[in-house]
């Protein structure tokens, strides 16, 4: 399933797909496949995508 | 500073490379048999021709097996088996080094009987004889040495698991 609430979130940071990899420490893909829904991330990987969002794991990720 | 710090790494890209990593490792394994096989029908049936392959073998073997054992997973990948299978993981290891030992005595009585025996009668006795003596020999030892050694590692890795959840809530 997409996630369109860190796509969302993202875009009101103004950060590219590339930008937020940086900030996170992975490749765009892997954010690029996160957003898609194709690739379950890491509750480590999580946490850095909220703090660098900064948002909480309710807000990305709980259904 | 900047230059002892580890490199930031893709978790996805390393779980991918991780699984590369796995059907290499199948691969070499698969590869080393079949090469002992074809070196044994080819050329001579030693254990000097396959010496490498057996190396190969034998110390990746042994490397997996430490290294589980000392990360704590052994325990885990035998709890995981049993919550699944109906026979025991300890069962199993025991039946493998069971016949083991009956496979090895099968082919050493085959051998005797093919090879040393002049007459049919002189080749059933021959075969009768090296089988039983062999069965005595490596059925106890490789049934043994594969519950002792299953024993060892699970014991060790139910302690290094321990020791890893009394450091983390010490």
């Amino acid at each position: 399933m997409k996630n369109k609430r860190m796509k969302m979130a993202r875009i009101e940071h103004d950060l590219s797909q590339e930008e937020l990899a940086k900030k996170v420490g992975v490749t765009r893909q892997t954010i690029g496949l996160i957003e898609a829904g194709k690739y379950n991330p890491t509750l480590n990987l999580c946490i850095s995508i909220c703090k660098a969002l900064n948002k909480t794991l309710d807000d990305l990720f709980w259904e | 500073m900047g230059f002892w710090n580890k490199k930031h790494k893709d978790e996805r890209v390393e779980n991918i490379k991780n699984k590369i990593y796995k059907e290499i490792y199948i691969l070499i394994m698969v590869l080393s048999f079949i090469s002992i096989a074809v070196k044994f029908i080819t050329i001579e049936m030693s254990l000097r021709v396959v010496l490498f392959e057996w190396i190969v073998i034998l110390v990746s073997s042994l490397y997996y097996s430490v290294r589980t054992t000392f990360l704590g997973i052994y325990s885990d990948e035998v709890e995981l088996h049993d919550q699944t299978s109906k026979v025991k993981m300890s069962k199993k290891n025991l039946m493998g080094g069971i016949a083991l030992g009956v496979v090895l005595a099968l082919i050493f009585a085959t051998n005797s009987a093919v090879n040393y025996a002049d007459s049919s009668q002189q080749a059933i006795s021959y075969f009768l004889l090296v089988f039983f003596v062999s069965f005595i020999i490596y059925v106890p030892l490789f049934g043994g040495v594969n519950a002792i050694i299953h024993s060892a590692a699970k014991r060790k890795s139910e302690q290094m698991n321990q020791k890893n959840l009394d450091d983390r809530e010490g």
